[in-house]
């Protein structure tokens, strides 16, 4: 137990450098283009010069970029996240109930995705070449070509020509709501995970199952039930955590338009608008977040790791 | 250890999640609770519930920021401004002042209706009026630019007077107090607030006829009745508005389909079919005061010269480019770029010259005289802006120009979203401090249906400066003169005239080509009545909206 609390210890202090970095990196980025920033934060309504110097005063925007660089990082630090551009309100409470959102449907759609996707892969393998087996491997492939946010409309079209009470507009009160507004984009969301990851669970049990050592295993007597779960499976739930890990990275870009679709108050909303209409400090703080999400979603996943795998020592 | 718990505890959360998916599903509303999912048309007792969808939210709940459409929506019920504009728009009618009156060229007198209560149950006072007035006029806010000519405001509270002193005469100053600014705020509650008033993590206190009761950013404003209003209650038949964000059109189709909101405005061409198979929904549409059309860069090369901009406009063909943009709702303008509703001082005269005088319809042969009468007999090539949404239209044009065989060559250059504001209100110059562009294609929207809120955005030189609405950047002396001098006149029959001749000069001169008018559009649920007029924007209260008896 020790040994994780150091491991994970040690892995959150490796995040502050890439933190910094990619901090660094997004502050320029965005700030190469020409986008006048005054002018974005006035947006369309005719201002006076009055107006726009009011403006640049108030956002800090006549001083060098590195100092405003430091300024925002500052602020990030002790928990300022800056203004709005379009809005002038806080980033921070702009941000705080839709985290929630956004973080249930990576973590549910990738739990469910996983679990699922192990089940089916493993039964596919054992299936090898067998009706079964093709037809799971049919279906995956339909989700794992298909787009979800293509998925998520169709979904939505037949949930509101069919089930007259379902509702996806508004917010929640209370955890069962909740629930029940991200479950069904959650859904779709694993699926498209669920295709990719049991392919590679499929194919990698299969060439586990046909190893040298799983014949010496069958020699020395060892039940199906063992070969499979203990000697097989272990083995080729390896690359599929490895994949999982990337799988993560594209959940958290997607709940970007899926949250668009089913109208959730998430931070993908925020983000697509943001993007467009030069919203700066906006993107800056929820590119980090994301980035704060993924990098535990590795830790999770290299943690993982060593669980499955006895061979594999934290280190 | 811990692991394994973590990950068992994920696999229950999913489940769950899973089976009160299905479940609620399965049940349909009954079971579902809590405004999130009430549904809209389906009220809890007698509560009346009236569902809004709209993409945006507010910028925030004080009415100092209140310059989009979600803010008329959700925001305006919550405040009352000093006048209304009457449903048609071009009367004006009492509100938090009873009476009015204009004393002398420059002062205007408003009688303020007392025993008004804030919504926190605090008394209106003058000093709340005095306050909030110059709050709007003092500070540079978004609408600041109403309260230019204002030389200061005094109040009487033995009398209940507001008196306006302004600097010049204006004639379009009688507008102003039924403006969104012109709403009245607690002195107290802004003040201890500071700058946290309105937004997510303040309050919002007015004396409307609902008061805010929750927002959750990104999806939900819900405003109720206010307790302490001070019109008569009973006039109110909803009870409780929710105001749902729902970013994108299809989704808010189906939103309106499912019956989930009462009430949408402003439906793109795409999602138009979805709104008109919705269920006990029907689309309404007015006269509003929007309209699309062509900015010329008069102030650089090539468009400096005014047979150099005929030419160009002589070769687009309006009314295909409207039926290719403009959708079901739009109409083909005429010679002004002003939309038909601002007719109203003189309809016969204004909408004479505006079929009369030349409108610049496609015609390759006048394209040509024109462009042999320019400096440029050669041809020219100039720089079209245009942000990717509307590419579209200007590929259009840009095969409009090469059709016509001339020496013109039009080149599209793409803006991202985010430079657009700063592009076409010329805050991105070129090297001579001049707007970037050539040619732009903009549209306005007017503050009230006097024809000053077009003339005076974006056509007078005064509005041509980094920030101002004059995106042709044409400065014409006689045309603001003309301009100038019905601003000091009182009677609108004179003004009317002088605003015509005024207009006949920009005709003439061709900084901008008109290309279409569009009627606003909104549906709405049958229980309800109600009726939109073209001064939507500062009109717009769920106090209006009845139940069908």
């Amino acid at each position: 137990m020790k040994e994780y609390v150091k491991y994970i210890g040690k892995r959150i202090i490796a995040m502050i450098p890439i933190l910094l970095i990619v901090s660094f990196a997004i502050f320029f980025l965005l700030r190469l283009s020409s986008t006048d920033e005054a002018a974005v934060i006035i947006g369309e309504r005719q201002a006076t010069d009055e107006l726009k110097a009011r403006v640049t005063q108030e956002y800090g925007l006549d001083k060098p970029e590195l100092i405003r660089y430091f300024d925002w990082l500052k602020g990030v630090v002790v928990g300022d996240f800056g203004k709005d551009y379009d809005s002038g309100q806080d980033i921070g409470e702009l941000i705080s109930s839709r985290i929630p959102v956004t973080l249930g449907l990576v973590l549910i759609s990738s739990a469910l995705g996983l679990t699922f996707a192990i089940i089916l892969g493993v039964i596919s393998a054992l299936h090898r070449n067998k009706p079964l087996d093709t037809g799971i491997s049919l279906v995956m492939l339909f989700f794992c070509s298909v787009p979800s946010f293509l998925v998520s409309v169709l979904v939505l079209l037949i949930l509101t020509k069919f089930i007259p009470g379902y509702s996806f507009i508004g917010t929640y009160n209370n955890f069962g709501e909740f629930l029940q507004r991200i479950s069904v984009p959650a859904v779709i969301m694993a699926l498209n995970q669920l295709a990719l990851l049991g392919r590679v669970t499929r194919s990698s049990m299969v060439s586990q199952l046909q190893a040298p050592y799983i014949v010496t295993a069958n020699a020395k007597g060892l039940t199906d039930k063992d070969i499979t779960y203990k000697h097989a499976f272990h083995n080729a739930v390896i690359p599929v955590l490895t994949v999982a890990g990337m799988s993560f990275a594209n959940a958290i870009g997607g709940t970007v338009l899926i949250e668009q679709i089913f109208s959730l108050p998430g931070i993908g909303g925020l983000l697509v608008s943001a993007v467009q209409g030069g919203n700066y400090p906006v993107v800056q703080i929820l590119v980090m977040f994301m980035l704060i999400v993924y990098l535990i979603m590795s830790l999770i996943v290299d943690v993982l790791y060593v669980v499955v795998d006895p061979r594999v020592k934290l280190q | 250890m811990k692991k394994r718990l973590l990950s068992l505890g994920l696999t229950f959360v999913t489940a769950a999640s899973l089976l009160t998916g299905c479940s609620s599903s399965s049940s349909g509303s009954a079971t579902n609770t809590g405004s999130g999912t009430e549904s809209a048309g389906q009220d809890s007792g007698d509560e009346v519930t009236f569902t809004i969808g709209y993409p945006a939210e507010p910028p925030s709940m004080d009415p100092k920021d209140f310059n989009s459409t979600a803010c008329t929506l959700i925001g305006y019920d919550c405040y009352d401004t000093l006048l209304n504009f009457s449903m048609e728009g071009s009367d004006l009618e009492p509100a938090l002042a009873e009476s009015w009156e204009q004393v002398d060229d420059t002062t205007y007198v408003y009688k303020i209706r007392q025993g008004v209560k804030f919504s926190n149950g605090d008394d209106m006072t003058m000093e709340d009026v005095l306050y909030s007035m110059n709050r709007v006029t003092d500070e540079a806010y978004s609408m600041s630019y109403l309260f230019e000519n204002v030389d200061s405001f005094e109040v009487n509270e033995d009398t209940y007077e507001l008196t306006v002193h302004l600097k010049q005469p204006d004639a379009t100053w009688k507008y102003v107090p039924a403006t969104s600014p012109c709403s009245i705020v607690d002195k107290k509650v802004v003040e201890d607030e500071g700058e946290n008033y309105g937004q997510l993590s303040g309050s919002c206190v007015g004396t409307g006829p609902y008061m805010l009761k929750s927002w959750e950013s990104g999806a939900e404003i819900v405003t109720v009745k206010n307790p302490y209003y001070w019109g008569d209650p009973d006039t109110l038949d909803v009870d409780k508005v929710v105001y749902e964000v729902i970013a994108d059109d299809t989704s808010r189709a189906l939103a309106a389909q499912s019956g989930q909101i009462d009430y949408a405005r402003n439906m793109s061409s795409e999602t138009l079919p979805t709104y008109e198979n919705a269920k006990n929904m029907t689309i309404s549409t007015y006269d509003a005061t929007d309209s699309i059309f062509l900015a010329f860069n008069c102030e650089k090369e090539p468009f400096d010269d005014v047979n150099a901009r005929k030419a160009v406009a002589y070769c687009i063909d309006k009314k295909a480019y409207t039926d290719l943009i403009g959708g079901k709702y739009a109409t083909t303008q005429g010679a002004f770029i002003l939309p038909r509703t601002m007719f109203y001082l003189d309809e016969d005269a204004w909408n004479e010259a505006n079929d009369s005088l030349e409108s610049y319809q496609q015609d390759f042969d006048k394209a040509k005289e024109a462009l042999a009468a320019s400096k440029y007999p050669d041809g020219f090539e100039f720089n079209y802006y245009t942000v990717p949404t509307y590419k579209a239209g200007a590929e259009a044009i840009q095969s409009m120009i090469k059709e016509s065989g001339l020496p013109i060559t039009m080149n599209i250059i793409e803006m991202q979203q985010a430079d657009q504001f700063s592009v076409s209100y010329g805050y991105t110059t070129d090297d001579d401090g001049k707007r970037v562009y050539d040619m732009l294609a903009t549209g306005w929207t007017s503050d009230w249906l006097d024809p000053t809120g077009y003339m005076k955005n974006c056509l007078y030189g005064g509005s041509n400066y980094q920030g101002g609405a004059n995106k042709a950047a044409w400065v014409n002396a006689d045309f603001d003169e003309l301009l100038s001098q019905s601003y000091i006149e009182t009677d609108d029959s004179i003004r009317s005239k002088e605003m015509l001749e005024a207009m006949k000069i920009a005709v003439e001169d061709c900084p901008y080509v008109p290309m279409y008018e569009y009627k606003s559009n909104y549906i709405i649920n049958d229980k309800f009545e109600y009726e939109e007029g073209p001064n939507f924007f500062w009109n717009f209260t769920v106090a209006n909206v009845h139940l069908k008896k």
